[in-house]
């Protein structure tokens, strides 16, 4: 039986195509270019993908998308707001679904994640809803962010099952919302996601940052990523 | 019950569930099941909007 919150996603859920410019994601050059990153991406990450994917109970075509829009399946190292690798994670938002777990998700942690993290993060005890982030801390995140590919999966794969069960509604997860909110930081936005959202909605409303409007489009667009996914697996 | 009836009556129980069967089928036709949930496949009549976002 299912721990966590079912999730229904259409594909695409909005018709519409991400564009900048002259870059288009329907030109059939950049169609055969992010497929074939989706393909690296799974191709040298498909065993941490379905790995994490199993434990938090989501798809490896949920996570390849996330990491190319987030990534590009680059392992960058910390950019200006300390986003971090593969999922673009910062020290702050580990911190911060470590700490509240329980209170957002309703259970505590597996007995597998929390060992794993406990590996990748010794002082994993000292994180507390109540208290604030350490310099020590913080390093130690940015570290196991920035050298430990696995975890810098498997916290990202946390962090979209947070988000899911933190803005679900009606009993049910909303991927569109959580991309915002992965995006845009959740703090900021989830007074603007509660309920239930269109895709349409959120790409139409320029409250929501324009970078997180064009994640939307980049993950649930015609011939976004998932798109993409979904037609080569057909 | 005569076994005609009996015949009559297995043969309609099979045909509800067979076509029970294959209506749902039809009805998912463009559903995946995918871990943690379903993906719906969709496909617009119109082409997709191609013009670049604004703030």
């Amino acid at each position: 039986m299912s721990k966590y919150t079912k999730l229904d996603v259409k594909v695409p859920d909005i018709n519409r195509t991400y564009v900048i410019g002259a870059y288009s994601y329907s030109k059939p050059e950049t169609i055969t270019a992010n497929k074939a990153m989706m393909n690296t991406i799974y191709r040298d990450y498909g065993k941490f993908i379905n790995k994490w994917g199993i434990e938090f109970e989501l798809d490896d075509s949920i996570l390849v998308g996330f990491i190319a829009t987030e990534s590009g399946g680059i392992n960058a190292p910390p950019n200006r707001f300390e986003a971090t690798g593969l999922m673009q994670m910062t020290p702050l938002t580990v911190y911060e679904i470590i700490s509240k777990w329980e209170k957002i998700v309703g259970s505590p942690l597996s007995k597998t994640a929390l060992t794993f993290f406990t590996k990748a993060l010794p002082s994993i005890k000292k994180i507390d809803a109540n208290t604030e982030i350490t310099t020590a801390i913080k390093s130690e995140i940015s570290n196991a962010l920035r050298s430990n590919i696995e975890f810098n999966i498997a916290i990202g794969t946390a962090n979209i099952r947070w988000l899911l069960e933190a803005l679900k509604a009606d009993d049910k997860a909303f991927i569109n919302k959580v991309m915002i909110s992965y995006n845009a930081g959740y703090y900021s936005y989830k007074g603007s996601l509660r309920g239930v959202l269109t895709t349409t909605q959120l790409v139409n409303n320029k409250t929501f940052p324009l970078e997180s409007r064009a994640y939307l489009l980049k993950m649930l667009g015609v011939n976004g990523f998932l798109d993409l996914w979904f037609k080569k697996n057909k | 019950m005569d076994k005609r009836k009996k015949l009559f009556l297995a043969i309609g129980f099979v045909g509800v569930a067979v076509g029970g069967f294959v209506l749902v089928k039809y009805l998912t036709r463009n559903v995946r099941k995918i871990r943690g949930g379903t993906v719906t496949l969709q496909s617009f009549d119109e082409p997709p909007v191609d013009t670049p976002l604004t703030e």
